[in-house]
């Protein structure tokens, strides 16, 4: 298993959790339940399709984003005090994006690492590279009175042939 | 989005014309993944329906009365090393319904005919 599936697989278990918490155990552990066989069946189903791991985690991810609102309101369904359904809901929502925005900021930083030399690098599109040290200003050109003109030593040589 | 009293939403109405197109291969009972598949690849999709989403129009429609679950013998998922299926069937009144919404849909998609106004 790698760690991007890891990370996907803890993500959805975690929201799963933090939903379902404080619900009555026959409610909660049928929901758990029920999400811990469908990882199961896409975690097989993908790998039987010859899916890599990192396609099976994003797949996971991105069920989990597109259904968290319809996790909520199923929540909201089964709580009795609206009040506390919003302010948990709310800390439960903003856990999961910080979980989600940190996996996706390992993801990339993985990308970087691993992207070969010649490749596109992602992250190097995003962030182009900086110069490192400026480039001193030119000197400026002291005015033209001031500059004595003095002719080469040849022409005062024609001079006193004269 | 609010709905009208006994009709059932596109992605309700989804799942039932998936739990009717497996029970027409022979499998009558299904798990959340396999009508989520199901629909997936009827509707050419890779990404399947959200969790979220997925498990609470199952919800509503085992409420309705449309399908019916169970939780499989704990001695199956022993014995395959898996996590035990909740399985749903499509019950009388959810083909019913089915029928009903197919046909509503077919007089929608039907043009009206016009009427012709009788000569002066």
């Amino acid at each position: 298993m790698t760690i991007a599936l890891a990370a996907a697989l803890t993500a959805v278990r975690a929201w799963t959790r933090i939903y379902t918490a404080r619900l009555p155990p026959a409610i909660r552990d049928a929901r758990r339940n029920e999400i811990e066989s469908d990882l199961w069946e896409l975690h097989e189903d993908v790998r039987r399709r010859g899916g890599s791991p990192a396609r099976i985690a994003i797949h996971m991810l991105l069920r989990l984003v597109f259904g968290a609102g319809d996790d909520l309101l199923w929540r909201a369904e089964r709580q009795e005090a609206p009040a506390r359904v919003v302010r948990d809901a709310l800390w439960a929502g903003a856990a999961a994006s910080l979980v989600f925005v940190w996996w996706l900021a390992s993801a990339l930083q993985a990308v970087d690492r691993y992207r070969p030399v010649d490749g596109i690098n992602v992250v190097r599109l995003l962030y182009p590279v900086q110069p490192v040290a400026r480039v001193p200003p030119l000197p400026v050109a002291p005015p033209l009175a001031a500059v004595k003109v003095q002719g080469p030593a040849h022409c005062k040589i024609a001079d006193s042939t004269r | 989005m609010r709905r009208k009293t006994g009709t059932l939403v596109p992605l309700e109405l989804d799942i039932c014309e998936a739990a009717a197109a497996l029970r027409s291969r022979g499998i009558d009972e299904f798990h959340g993944y396999l009508i989520a598949r199901t629909i997936g690849d009827a509707a050419n999709v890779r990404l399947l329906t959200a969790y979220g989403t997925l498990y609470r129009a199952l919800g509503r429609l085992e409420k309705m009365g449309l399908l019916r679950s169970r939780w499989e013998d704990p001695a199956i998922p022993a014995r395959e090393n898996r996590p035990g299926r909740r399985l749903y069937t499509l019950t009388a009144l959810g083909g019913a319904a089915l029928e009903e919404a197919r046909r509503a849909s077919e007089a929608a998609s039907r043009p009206r005919a016009r009427r012709r106004l009788a000569p002066a």
